[in-house]
């Protein structure tokens, strides 16, 4: 490089010459000087440390004690219980000062606002934070409650996020009519008033007292109602969420043909709920985590408790909380904010759309990434070869699910090499092939005016281009594209001579390896990698490809994927229970991933099939 | 940065030797004849690359499919550089099958065209090195293959047949080579020719010399009609790099016999019973490799050595009807068929003996072994010493199969 730019500068005119020789020397310089990379905050997957585990148990006994005082609601407890430590994080070394609407001066900041008593200073503040009545989908009802003496009270929710029917029948019917029963005592009034109601007159399955306006903007923002009533210095928050959504259907990007087929749907609960479905274990966690500074996501890190290494949970609870930005509303865009490589072509986290997977996984010991409004689970930590399985290989009996590993690994060979491997051989190694084939492919290009290289990139093109079309393109005249585009590109450019028909045969069988990689990121991966090996075989024949195999081999050697290496457990050589390219029986795989290093190591005991060894009990032979 | 490394490894040992399959041509045989205004004559045979689909536009599958140039030059590949002077795509060996020498090159020595083949890296060492005992140029005009659509494929499929025929032997650059310079052995080359439909002239009286001389042939001497005009049966032998003589076809299935390359043939021996227009036609396979046994005498300096052939006889026709392959019969017979190629394989020693004085079957590589030193085996001399040697062939046969009908 250094060189290079001295070349540059002599062509320059004399006076210039010294500064750009001395810049050059200086970039040039600065390039091959070794340079310590910033420090990163690393996290390494190592052994469960036993002091830092007391520590952390200690930790969550505290937080079980304070979401216990807080709730009773499950999936509160655990929602708060993460709040909480987030906040003891932050807020444990400066208590802020709590203050009253009164004092509120300048613009309304949410910080630590409370309820006030007064209805109508509650509603006008209401009408700061909402902006009503413009903001048309805060809907605001008055009503009075009904009792010996009607106080006066409002209703606020999300009109399309909160479910109408549970409103009027759970919420308003029962505080407007109901109510005023022959043991109400006349004097309950303020926050007594509104323990009452919760106890005894709203239906709400979820109802919580809320003091601060932090929490019950959160909440009406995700389809919650939120009651005030005069001379209540708090506020009653029944969950009545309920909006439009897609029902479960099949799976679409990762479709099989034996085994379950429902895939994951848009809405986080009934996501965790096809997860839970399959774990009937107490041991299974859910904890929600905020994730985006404005659209305010949930995410929900769900592992096995008496699995999952803590140190993992912790480090990937501890990335997903850091993330500070607007909007993090799509698992792609989260993969991209906690990933450990950015700018590497290979993907370091599954995503998945389908339970069956996420459930194998997280009983290995993994963690699963659910995104509210997003279908698709990451899953960490992801290995290389991963990346290359369906859940129907361990679904099907041995020797067909390894037929299908096979296949797939040959699939990715192909994928990224064919084309490079063609442009190699017919440009520099032509000696390696059989006579026949070699005069072949000559008379096949005898009527091509351009040079291999040209030719092949340019049909590589032209099949992406057909593949992005196909997507693109409104679904009526997508099937239709991919005839024509086919037609187009492989009839008429070998008739026109163009091309030549073996380079079709190549460009198709690349790209039919291409759509067999199970993994959409690990085929775009192979994709872009196609064309740095085709480039280099034009340029450098087998050395290139050999190049370009030795630097991609060694990237990926060097990556890692929540402190495990990607290429675990051939990269480094770990214990393994042989479920890497081919797998072994079902029965036979005892031991948990060993690179996971998870709290229960054995999945199942050395003898999985008891009847085996049962005495006495032996079936009849015949 | 590490980027740059690596392209300046890249480029510095890069192959820069980028080109296009139409760019090329490629050679597929070529000839070497002694020269008339030069020192040698260089005929290559080049491919036309022809799409698979038989001539889209021409519509006629007998489009020529190679061109055949001949070029003096004072070597082989200065041949190859002039030949470009009027060959319009760069003429290269990679793809070459087959290189054959005239008679006359061989007699005068084919050391110094072995040599370049084995070294130049386009050249592979299990290329064809065939004699012919015409012209070369000859031999390469009238390769014109008619089963196969090139003249290489052709050259390969004829000499690999060598695994179901006994009389075309192995012939690869690199055994020539190694047997040339070596102490131990003789080399071989297989011989070729161009057979011009020439039929045998008159029908010989003899029913039992018919029968003998059915491989015993040279090339051109095949009766036959139609075909691609060359052929391969017999070999020439090597004394050093000149050539020294001949065997037919019936004695190369014997060399081959000897030497553990042989594979199956099929003979056809006299009934002994009927001797008179009966035969019993076998095909005779290699049932192990033959065993060598070397005595060295008391007193002598030439050992004796003893070959033990182990065939195998699949019977394809007793065209007497008599029921050999019943109960003692069977013995009998595989004694008789024993007996007669044992006579014949004596028959090839005697003459590699006495009228070559080569040893081509390599034997003195089973006596290497006893000597010390390589200096010693080499002031042995074995292949001086080799036609004063007692060599003798002793043939086990076992009928394995002897058809369906009984």
């Amino acid at each position: 490089m250094a060189k290079r730019q001295d070349n540059e500068g002599e062509g320059l005119s004399q006076e210039k010459q010294g500064g750009l020789i001395s810049k050059g020397i200086k970039a040039g310089v600065k390039l091959l000087v070794f340079k310590e990379k910033t420090p990163v905050d690393n996290f390494i997957l190592e052994g469960v440390d036993e002091r830092k585990q007391e520590e952390r148990r200690e930790e969550e006994d505290v937080a079980a004690v304070h979401t216990a005082k807080d709730d009773k609601t499950g999936e509160k407890a655990r929602a708060n219980k993460g709040k909480l430590r987030q906040k003891k994080s932050k807020k444990c070394k400066k208590p802020m000062r709590v203050k009253r609407l009164s004092e509120q001066k300048g613009p309304i900041t949410l910080d630590n606002l409370l309820v006030s008593p007064e209805l109508k200073v509650n509603k006008e503040y209401l009408e700061t934070i909402f902006s009503l009545p413009e903001n048309k989908d805060f809907v605001l009802r008055d009503f009075k409650i009904f009792s010996d003496k009607p106080t006066a009270a409002f209703a606020l929710f999300m009109e399309g996020m909160a479910d109408r029917s549970t409103i009027n029948e759970g919420v308003l019917k029962p505080l407007m009519l109901l109510d005023g029963g022959q043991d109400s005592s006349n004097d309950v009034t303020g926050i007594k008033m509104a323990e009452y109601i919760k106890e005894r007159v709203v239906y709400g399955n979820q109802v919580d007292i809320i003091e601060k306006y932090e929490d019950i903007v959160e909440k009406v923002n995700y389809g919650g109602t939120a009651v005030f009533i005069d001379g209540c210095p708090r506020c009653i928050l029944v969950e009545t969420k309920g909006w439009d959504r897609r029902p479960i259907g099949k799976s679409e990007t990762e479709q099989i043909i034996w085994g379950p087929h429902e895939a994951f749907n848009e809405t986080l609960r009934s996501n965790t709920g096809l997860i839970r479905k399959s774990i009937r274990n107490t041991n299974l966690m859910t904890e929600l985590i905020k994730v985006g500074v404005q659209n305010r996501t949930d995410a929900a890190v769900m592992y096995m408790k008496n699995i999952a290494n803590p140190r993992l949970v912790e480090e990937v609870k501890r990335r997903i909380e850091a993330v500070k930005s607007d909007y993090v509303g799509e698992s792609g865009m989260l993969e991209q904010f906690i990933e450990d490589h950015p700018f590497m072509p290979v993907p370091q986290i599954l995503a998945t759309e389908r339970p069956d997977r996420v459930v194998t996984y997280i009983l290995e010991g993994k963690v699963a990434i659910l995104i509210d409004g997003n279908p698709h689970v990451l899953i960490v930590p992801t290995t290389f070869f991963s990346l290359l399985q369906t859940s129907e290989d361990y679904y099907l009996r041995l020797p067909y699910g390894n037929i299908l590993r096979v296949l797939r690994v040959g699939a990715m060979f192909i994928a990224t090499t064919l084309p490079a491997v063609y442009v190699a051989i017919t440009t520099f190694h032509q000696e390696m092939i059989p006579t026949d084939l070699i005069l072949a492919i000559a008379a096949a290009r005898e009527t091509v005016p351009l040079p291999t290289v040209v030719e092949v990139f340019m049909m590589e093109f032209a099949f992406e281009l057909i593949r992005e079309a196909g997507l693109r393109v409104p679904g009526v005249i997508g099937n239709t594209l991919g005839i024509v585009g086919a037609l187009i590109l492989g009839q008429a450019a070998v008739q026109a001579g163009i091309v030549s028909p073996i380079l079709i045969i190549i460009v198709a069988v690349t790209g039919l390896a291409s759509f067999t990689i199970p993994n959409y990121s690990m085929a775009f991966a192979l994709r872009g990698i196609r064309f740095a090996f085709t480039a280099l075989a034009a340029v450098f024949g087998f050395l290139g490809v050999s190049a370009a195999f030795f630097v991609i081999l060694t990237s990926l050697a060097s990556m890692k994927s929540f402190g495990v290496p990607l290429l675990v457990p051939k990269g480094p050589k770990t214990k393994t229970e042989s479920d890497v390219v081919l797998r072994g029986p079902v029965w036979s795989m005892e031991e948990r991933p060993d690179y996971l290093d998870t709290l229960n190591r054995r999945r199942q005991p050395r003898i999985s099939r008891k009847w085996t060894v049962e005495s006495g009990k032996r079936g009849d032979d015949n | 940065m590490l980027f740059v490394c690596l392209f300046s490894i890249l480029i510095t040992a890069g192959c820069w030797g980028a080109r296009e399959t139409d760019e090329m041509g490629y050679v597929l045989s070529l000839g070497i004849d002694q020269g008339v205004e030069n020192v040698i004559q260089v005929t290559f045979q080049i491919a036309i690359p022809q799409s698979p689909e038989g001539g889209g536009g021409g519509g006629g599958g007998d489009k020529e499919n190679n061109i055949v140039v001949s070029v003096e030059a004072a070597s082989l590949f200065g041949a190859l550089q002039l030949a470009n002077s009027f060959v319009s795509r760069e003429l290269t060996l990679i793809h070459n099958r087959a290189v054959i020498v005239s008679e006359e090159i061989a007699r005068e020595g084919i050391n110094k065209y072995l040599e370049p083949l084995v070294r130049s890296r386009e050249i592979r060492r299990n290329t064809f090195f065939l004699v012919t005992r015409g012209m070369a140029k000859e031999f390469v005009e009238s390769n014109q293959p008619l089963l196969e659509r090139n003249a290489a494929r052709d050259f390969e499929l004829l000499l690999a047949g060598r695994k179901v025929v006994g009389f075309i032997p192995n012939s690869i650059i690199n055994d020539i080579h190694r047997s040339v310079n070596d102490y131990g052995r003789e080399a071989i080359v297989a011989l070729v020719g161009v057979n011009n439909d020439k039929k045998g002239e008159e029908k010989q009286e003899d029913y039992q010399t018919m029968v003998k001389s059915e491989t015993a042939l040279f090339p051109n001497e095949v009766p036959r009609e139609g075909g691609n005009k060359i052929e391969a049966i017999g070999l020439a032998v090597f004394h050093g790099d000149r050539l020294k003589g001949y065997l037919n076809g019936l004695e190369t299935s014997y060399y081959q016999m000897i030497t553990g390359d042989f594979r199956s043939a099929i003979y056809s021996f006299p009934d002994p019973e009927k001797p008179d227009g009966h035969l019993i036609v076998v095909r005779v396979t290699k049932g192990r490799n033959p065993q060598f046994k070397v005595v060295f005498e008391e007193g002598k300096v030439v050992p004796s050595l003893e070959v033990t052939l182990a065939l195998e006889g699949e019977i394809l026709s007793i065209q007497s009807g008599l029921e050999y392959e019943k109960g003692s019969k069977e013995k009998e017979l595989e004694e008789y068929l024993a007996r007669y190629l044992a006579s014949g394989a004596n028959d090839v020693i005697k003459k590699t003996q006495n009228e070559l004085a080569c040893d081509i079957f390599g034997l003195g590589d089973k006596l290497r072994k006893y000597f010390w030193t390589f200096q010693e085996w080499k002031d042995y001399n074995w292949l001086e010493k080799y036609p004063s040697s007692e060599v003798n062939v002793k043939v086990n046969l076992i009928i394995r199969r002897t058809g369906l009908s009984s």
